[in-house]
């Protein structure tokens, strides 16, 4: 193979479960190239990066460096063949120098002194003035992230992977990340740049990789590239439903519209992750929120339901404003969040279903002691009504499935006897079957005229469930499409943007 | 408790510990560890703990002689006590529920507190630390010493305590939301439950619990001392814990407490009577306190695992 390839991947397969996770990866990257990675959720791009970076092992296919066969067994060969990754989040201890936070984990490979001038030199080469006795806690996430690279070069790294470095960036500071990257690829660095935005791709990339349902769908240098052939290679060409779709069809029919009156009205609302949101919604519908992950979609949510603050506008429940109140009372004014977190948000792990389901209705239970035989009634209509599969009541929600705590994490919020509900990632790591149960409920939901606002980042499940979605892109709504005109690509191309520029 | 059982038998081998009357008056010994415990469990069932509650002993007891030798009468003085005590747990609430400050750390700087505090009040009074302020009223005395239907009052408050507070715990809406909280802060929060106040209330109660304590040891000695219960804390956790209330929160019952407690102060007890100085017997709890603990873990991790591994392999022999 020719040396000119800093990075050479061949066929590159792997699977988990039975799930091909990514089937038939070829991929190359030359010294001083910035090669853009681009693709949704649940495309295969973090699945590869953790195989390039020595994470997980690849089941079959070739990797090169420089020509030279490797196979990484831990993320410390990565390290050694001169891989290094830039995570999304940095990850800088705040009570260490730069200095320290760079050298490390470099046991053993020099003295203090000598590992001193050897970042001064990187620092040097790169062009870029760095005090580096500062805390980690007095950098700003620019500059933690420039740390990042640091330590990526100190240890001689000849390949850089940025992972959305640009998602919790201010503009400038994103101009600056851009000169650095510019520079390390003047040194003749190979840098594979993970992202969501496009203008980014066409601002910064020398070539561009597409990836979609673990494949690559489209590839090469980026002056071959325009908008519309990005997006084609992200969505799958014409209509190819899958076996997968028809069989969730099949599961609900469709309901008849039975759509009334409005019952949650949000006008111009801003917090710190959003901008400018405005919609309403009405009773017996199902509102899907689309975007990307980080997109401000459940920032959204969570000022909607009171459990953060927004800066301005308005929101009205049943035609009163609500503003500043607690969850509590906005629960209690007919408006649910199912938290997207089932793990940190939702469940009780080691207690039982019933205490859990009734967690929400407590205050509404009279007197002071609780009325054992009404919570025994009450969670018995839900595990019932849910479908929930549990060895009784007493059960402890540690030992049910994923799906079937999602399920009683649904039914405590249903306690409430809400509304308006706001599902955020209501599948979101559950199995088909409680998937389709779940979608069952939503359906049933709208039957009995609950407004249903859905969050959710499986586009799939979007235009399943949808009267009508709003696409949400870095904080602001991009689109909103009608039931009609509701497709994923269309949904796609909205969620990244770039139909932006026709509609406007 | 299948504990309990077996360290009961291990104090009946001592001699002279057969006798009811003498097990029974020696819980006056050690019923205010107890007094104190039972509120501590709501604490550490929310995840948190108040080390400052021996402090508040202190401060309760040099409240109420204070107070009574200012002219006040006695059972007014011992309400305005506990009113104290309770607004010394409040402070401590509002420190932990509504900073990011660990319950450890905000109660170990109020217990510093609190005791300087009750040094400033016996100082202010002629009363010296160590003589304190004694002399008090016999109904106030009777409250620790008295009889009532043939048991000790003091067992007659542990009762009370474990009926009050076991039904406040396990039984009411209030108590409900302390495991809950206890188990997930942020899923209770997500719930519509009113974390902070329900964390800030327990402390409340542990202040309310060490108050009470406080003037039982009051009345138990008959006098009043600032620096009265300043070695209790540790026993009063180390009864909750023993108890089988979980340091991470979420688990524990009132009456795992209250036992625990007594089985502590019977060992004690025990111990003594058999002819061993009080620093020999904190070696038994301590050795006692590792070894249930580390055994609760042991019982439900690895011994059932063991077993049924075990078992598995011998019938695929088989």
């Amino acid at each position: 193979m020719s040396e000119e390839y800093l990075l050479e991947i061949e066929d590159l397969h792997k699977q988990f479960n039975g799930n091909h996770v990514l089937s038939g990866i070829n991929f190359t990257l030359k010294k001083g190239e910035i090669y853009a990675v681009v693709g949704g959720n649940g495309a295969g791009k973090s699945t590869l990066m953790k195989i390039i970076t020595g994470l997980y092992k690849a089941d079959s296919g070739e990797m090169e460096i420089s020509g030279k066969r490797v196979r990484f067994a831990n993320p410390n060969d990565a390290h050694k063949n001169g891989i290094y990754l830039v995570p999304q989040e940095p990850l800088v201890f705040p009570n260490m120098t730069i200095e320290e936070n760079i050298t490390m984990g470099l046991k053993g490979i020099g003295k203090p002194k000598e590992l001193r001038k050897k970042i001064l030199q990187v620092i040097n080469r790169v062009g870029w003035s760095i005090d580096i006795s500062r805390l980690g806690l007095t950098l700003s996430i620019a500059e933690q992230q420039l740390v990042e690279i640091l330590r990526g070069l100190v240890r001689e790294a000849q390949i850089l992977i940025l992972d959305e470095p640009t998602s919790t960036l201010t503009h400038n500071e994103i101009d600056s990340l851009f000169d650095t990257i510019r520079q390390l690829s003047d040194n003749g660095i190979g840098i594979i740049y993970i992202t969501h935005r496009f203008s980014e791709i066409f601002e910064l990339s020398h070539s561009v990789a597409v990836l979609r349902d673990g494949k690559i769908s489209a590839q090469g240098p980026i002056s071959e590239f325009s908008y519309k052939r990005l997006l084609d290679g992200l969505v799958p060409t014409n209509e190819q439903p899958s076996n997968n779709i028809t069989q969730k069809k099949s599961v609900i029919q469709s309901s008849i519209e039975q759509i009334g009156a409005t019952v949650l009205e949000i006008d111009s609302l801003c917090g710190n992750k959003f901008q400018d949101i405005s919609f309403s919604l009405r009773e017996g519908e199902i509102l899907g929120i689309a975007g990307v992950v980080g997109a401000g979609r459940t920032e959204l949510a969570e000022a909607i339901c009171g459990i953060k603050k927004f800066n301005s506008g308005t929101i009205k429940l049943n035609g009163k404003r609500i503003k500043n109140l607690s969850i509590r009372k906005v629960m209690d004014l007919g408006l649910a969040y199912v938290p997207e977190d089932r793990h940190a948000h939702g469940i009780f792990n080691i207690t039982s279903v019933r205490k859990n389901i009734t967690s929400t209705i407590l205050n509404r239970l009279n007197g002071l002691f609780i009325p054992i035989t009404k919570e025994n009634e009450i969670t018995k209509k839900y595990v019932n009504d849910l479908k929930i599969k549990a060895e009784g009541t007493n059960q402890e929600l540690s030992d049910l499935s994923g799906g079937n705590q999602q399920k009683v994490v649904l039914a405590k919020y249903l306690a409430t006897e809400p509304k308006v509900i706001i599902l955020d990632e209501p599948t979101r790591g559950i199995d088909a079957s409680a998937r389709a149960d779940i979608y069952r409920i939503i359906n049933q939901l709208k039957e009995r005229g609950l407004a249903v606002l859905l969050i959710s980042s499986d586009t799939e499940e979007i235009v399943e469930l949808s009267d009508r979605v709003l696409v949400m892109q870095e904080g602001k709504i991009n689109k909103e499409i009608e039931k009609e005109k509701l497709t994923v690509d269309n949904i796609t191309s909205a969620a990244f943007g770039v139909k932006k520029d026709v509609i406007s | 408790m299948f504990l309990v059982g077996e360290l009961i038998f291990f104090g009946l081998l001592t001699p002279g510990f057969l006798n009811i009357q003498n097990l029974l008056f020696s819980m006056n010994d050690f019923a205010y560890i107890g007094l104190a415990a039972i509120p501590m469990t709501f604490v550490i069932i929310t995840g948190g703990i108040d080390v400052s509650v021996g402090s508040i002993m202190g401060l309760s007891s040099i409240t109420v002689g204070v107070l009574w030798a200012g002219g006040l009468h006695i059972w007014i003085a011992l309400i305005v006590a506990l009113i104290v005590c309770t607004l010394a747990g409040l402070l401590n609430g509002l420190i932990v529920a509504f900073t990011d400050v660990q319950p450890l750390v905000v109660t170990l700087g109020t217990m510093f507190l609190f005791a300087g505090i009750a040094l400033v009040i016996s100082g202010g009074s002629s009363a010296t630390g160590y003589e304190g302020i004694s002399g008090f009223p016999n109904p106030f005395v009777q409250i620790a010493n008295g009889i009532t239907l043939g048991l000790p009052n003091s067992i007659w408050l542990i009762l009370f305590f474990l009926l009050i507070f076991g039904a406040l715990l396990h039984l009411t809406k209030y108590g409900r939301n302390v495991y809950l909280v206890g188990i997930n802060m942020k899923a209770a929060k997500y719930s519509g439950i009113a974390t902070k106040w329900i964390v800030m209330s327990t402390y409340m109660l542990a202040g309310l619990g060490g108050g009470i304590s406080g003037i039982i040891l009051t009345s138990y000695f008959s006098s009043a001392r600032s620096d009265l219960g300043a070695q209790a804390i540790l026993p009063v956790i180390t009864a909750v814990v023993l108890g089988g209330t979980s340091i991470l929160g979420g688990r524990g019952t009132v009456l795992g407490t209250v036992i625990a407690s007594i089985v502590v102060g019977m060992m004690n007890y025990g111990l003594q009577l058999s002819g061993m100085t009080s620093e020999q017997t904190t070696i038994i709890v301590g050795v006692m306190l590792i070894v249930a603990v580390v055994m609760r873990r042991f019982n439900i991790n690895y011994v059932k695992k063991w077993f049924i591994g075990n078992r598995s392999t011998t019938t695929k022999g088989s």
